[in-house]
């Protein structure tokens, strides 16, 4: 979480479940819907956040901590004495440790990225489902998300029929 | 923990799957109704990667309907590595255009070239950019020589070209937009790459060394450019001796510009196939009796215009065979160009020009 540095503009998130968030205002702004409401003032007092609980906000919060654009927002290390590629390749391993969470979690983040418009976010976790998709066997994919079957045996042979080229 | 994917609303998932590559879409049609059902929804597929609906190609004049474009649209869409369902597209035309005549130039994902003529007795020209999938089109400003037009600031920009030969671009097909550079056909040398700021320039040879004009083949499939042409150039054109087809990927090593120029530019090409059996029991020659005129984006497969039969093949890579997948009148075939159609379903928002 956050910390108070002086001449920060902080803003307060809460989720339904009552936890309350202090984070840097440029924080909160990585999520476009919550930049839309401080740029429309409608961000006087506590911004709630529903349909997020408090540990999946955390997660975000820690995200946007991490992804904020290093102009020493987040105090992080000095970043002109690190070169770009290097803070990139910095992130990329951030963020492949960050994203080593369970389906559930996994599926509750693509869902708050989606509502708090983080793209970078939504890329991240979006894109461990897009590689079980692309890389796996039907079977393999059904398994994997947990997503039944209902097709109807004669409807399954059509589709797979229509379909085959793709399964070479 | 049952049905997690199913919390996901249709946007959220119509979002993932537009992340998705064109051939796993198709694996996902086969999970569960679910999912074939909102791959092809009309609202997600305007996310969705959308694949090869069909080709446009000229007719003659004189057949096209009146204020209308002379050319015609082969429909593939009854076959599965299409991504559409059956549809008409039409290229909208600009509404003052009574007296004009239209021909289409050239055609990249989704996006048409036409050139316009106005006036008698003497022609003008200028060029519109149409999307049917839309029916949006845009009339860009009047230009002569090599410009690159750029839909980010909506102004052409001069080039003095620097190419380190004099290019002469072949009427073949149409130039392929790839890794952020246009490739063009160029008589006698081969391939011309330009990147799109104009910085780099480059021209290459293909593979045999035969002037491309005549039967050669640039297309972009599964993220590499092809190139198709016969390897028989030792019987000469019009032989009648049986013909092969190859293809070749061009290497990715090309757009590395820093790296110093190559003695030998075929060594880029990577021979994917040689090809003898593409019309069995049947001699040809590439360029008269058949002409290759596009690869399809996604699956393993190349088209052609047969003039013996009248008829566009399919041909799969993956199986080695032919399937006849459309019929021309024999008056259209001979040595018109083919515009692959690939809808492009979101919205052009196209600059308007300071």
């Amino acid at each position: 979480m956050a910390t108070r540095e002086a001449g920060k503009k902080m803003i307060m998130l809460k989720s339904p479940d009552g936890m309350e968030f202090e984070v840097e205002e440029a924080v909160a702004m990585e999520s476009q819907t919550i930049r839309k409401m401080i740029e429309d003032d409608c961000a006087d007092t506590a911004i709630l956040i529903p349909n997020i609980n408090s540990k999946i906000l955390s997660r975000v919060i820690e995200y946007c901590n991490k992804h904020v654009p290093t102009t020493g927002a987040t105090g992080a290390a000095a970043s002109d004495t690190v070169a770009p590629a290097a803070l990139a390749e910095d992130l990329k391993i951030w963020d492949a440790e960050f994203i080593k969470v369970n389906r559930a979690t996994r599926f509750n983040l693509i869902q708050a990225a989606s509502y708090l418009n983080i793209k970078g976010l939504l890329d991240l976790t979006s894109q461990t489902t897009i590689d079980t998709i692309s890389d796996n066997s039907l079977e393999e994919i059904r398994s994997f998300l947990s997503t039944k079957n209902d097709y109807l045996p004669e409807e399954e042979q059509t589709i797979r029929r229509e379909n085959q080229w793709a399964f070479q | 923990m049952e049905e997690q994917m199913s919390r996901l609303t249709h946007d959220l998932m119509a979002e993932i799957l537009s992340r998705v590559p064109y051939k796993s879409l198709c694996i996902c049609k086969c999970v569960c109704p679910a999912w074939r059902d909102l791959i092809a929804d009309p609202e997600s597929r305007k996310k969705i990667v959308q694949s090869l609906a069909g080709f446009f190609y000229h007719i003659p004049a004189d057949s096209a309907e009146p204020r209308g474009l002379a050319v015609n649209y082969a429909d593939l869409s009854a076959f599965p590595w299409s991504s559409v369902p059956r549809t008409y597209p039409r290229l909208p035309l600009p509404p003052d255009s009574a007296d004009c005549s239209f021909t289409l130039k050239d055609s990249c994902d989704g996006l048409f070239l036409t050139r316009i003529g106005t006036g008698t007795p003497e022609l003008q020209f200028r060029y519109m950019v149409s999307n049917p999938a839309t029916d949006e089109h845009w009339v860009p400003p009047v230009v002569t020589g090599v410009n690159i037009y750029s839909s980010e600031t909506g102004a052409w920009v001069a080039m003095e070209p620097k190419w380190d030969i004099q290019v002469s671009l072949c009427g073949g097909p149409p130039g392929v937009f790839h890794k952020g550079c246009l490739h063009l056909l160029i008589h006698l040398d081969g391939l011309a790459i330009l990147d799109a700021q104009g910085l780099n320039w480059r021209t290459i040879p293909v593979p045999n060394f035969i002037d491309p004009s005549f039967s050669g083949f640039i297309g972009k499939s599964a993220g590499q450019l092809f190139y198709i042409n016969s390897d028989d150039s030792e019987e000469g054109y019009g032989s009648t001796s049986f013909s092969t087809i190859s293809v070749y990927v061009l290497s990715s090593g090309i757009y590395n510009w820093d790296a110093s120029y190559l003695d030998d530019g075929c060594a880029h090409w990577i021979l994917l196939h040689k090809l003898s059996d593409v019309i069995p029991k049947e001699n040809f020659c590439l360029g008269w009796d058949l002409k290759v005129i596009g690869v399809h984006p996604h699956a393993n497969i190349i088209f052609m215009a047969d003039f013996n039969n009248n008829e566009l093949l399919a041909y799969d890579l993956d199986h080695r065979e032919s399937t006849a997948v459309h019929h021309i009148e024999r008056t259209y075939l001979a040595h018109e160009q083919y515009f692959p159609y690939v809808p492009l379903l979101s919205s052009l928002r196209l600059p308007t020009p300071s």
